[in-house]
């Protein structure tokens, strides 16, 4: 790879990265103001306290609903947009995060990772299912292990 | 936590997308130029006998690593001229669809407070636990 070369190269690897940031941007930055509206308006508290029962079979906090679900369904980046700024903020755990990891980093953005397969000859609800299966059954078996042994850094906040 | 929920929402927004940027770009252009050089085709000479154990021909290392390396749409790319059966494209489906993007989004996790080798244990581990799985159970 020769001098221009390589410049070319980084440029198209700085234009591509870049245009990956700015389609986080396009996501994270709107999902932050709804966030905050609903934050503003309680609306988290109520659905944190519904949806606790569910989300406190995997070890999680009410409050790690709406990280779980943005992951799973919008995509990792988007989810752990979510997850950053709350952990930040004290709403969620060390284990929350671990927990949450679990899940979303083999299971998430459902629809798209899913779909892409289908020219292929994949069947979607066969891959998703067995995805979906699998990552549910390792986030619970985590959860129990961690529950019962409860390393005490995993339940303090993350340091940042 | 003065200002009003769209000023915070925002500020928040972008606070966040700096986190991850930071993460993303710098990752993004190491495996660009890794992808340029011949050591993505020679982890898929070491991948092939590892893939007899998930019932898949050797020549499905490439577009694997491609997908783990880089992203699905890469490892699309390579795979559809392989022309695999339904079982065999159900098990490179699930191992990619479990573990892809692995720089750039381990990168991610890692900004959420956790640590690499949980990341890249849990999907890889998953990937291949549920590719012999399927192998196993799928009876043609």
């Amino acid at each position: 790879m020769g001098w221009t070369g390589f410049v070319t190269a980084l440029w198209e690897a700085l234009t591509e990265a870049g245009t990956t940031v700015l389609a986080i941007a396009v996501i994270v930055i709107p999902l932050m103001v709804v966030v905050e509206f609903l934050k503003e308006w309680r609306v988290f508290d109520w659905l944190s306290a519904r949806l606790t029962p569910g989300t406190g079979r995997l070890g999680l906090s009410g409050n790690a609903a709406f990280p779980l679900a943005a992951g799973a369904m919008l995509g990792l980046s988007y989810g752990s947009g979510l997850i950053i700024d709350s952990t930040r903020e004290g709403r969620l755990t060390r284990r929350d995060a671990y927990v949450l990891t679990a899940l979303l980093a083999p299971c998430h953005a459902i629809f798209e990772d899913t779909l892409v397969f289908v020219p292929l000859g994949v069947n979607p609800f066969l891959l998703l299912g067995i995805r979906a299966a699998g990552a549910l059954a390792l986030t619970v078996v985590l959860a129990r292990v961690w529950q019962s042994s409860a390393p005490e850094p995993l339940n303090s906040s993350v340091r940042r | 936590m003065t200002a009003s929920p769209l000023a915070r929402g925002l500020r928040k927004g972008l606070e966040t997308t700096w986190i991850l940027a930071k993460a993303v770009v710098p990752t993004y252009i190491v495996v660009y130029f890794l992808a340029k050089t011949p050591v993505l085709g020679m982890i898929s000479r070491l991948a092939t006998p590892l893939l007899a154990v998930v019932g898949l021909p050797g020549e499905a290392a490439l577009p694997l690593v491609l997908g783990m390396f880089l992203n699905l749409y890469s490892a699309i790319g390579a795979l559809a001229p392989l022309n695999l059966g339904a079982k065999e494209a159900t098990i490179v489906a699930v191992i990619l669809s479990t573990a892809h993007n692995l720089p750039v989004e381990t990168a991610v996790t890692r900004q959420m407070g956790v640590s690499v080798w949980f990341s890249l244990v849990v999907r890889l581990g998953l990937a291949v636990v549920l590719a012999m799985i399927v192998h196993l159970v799928w009876r043609v």
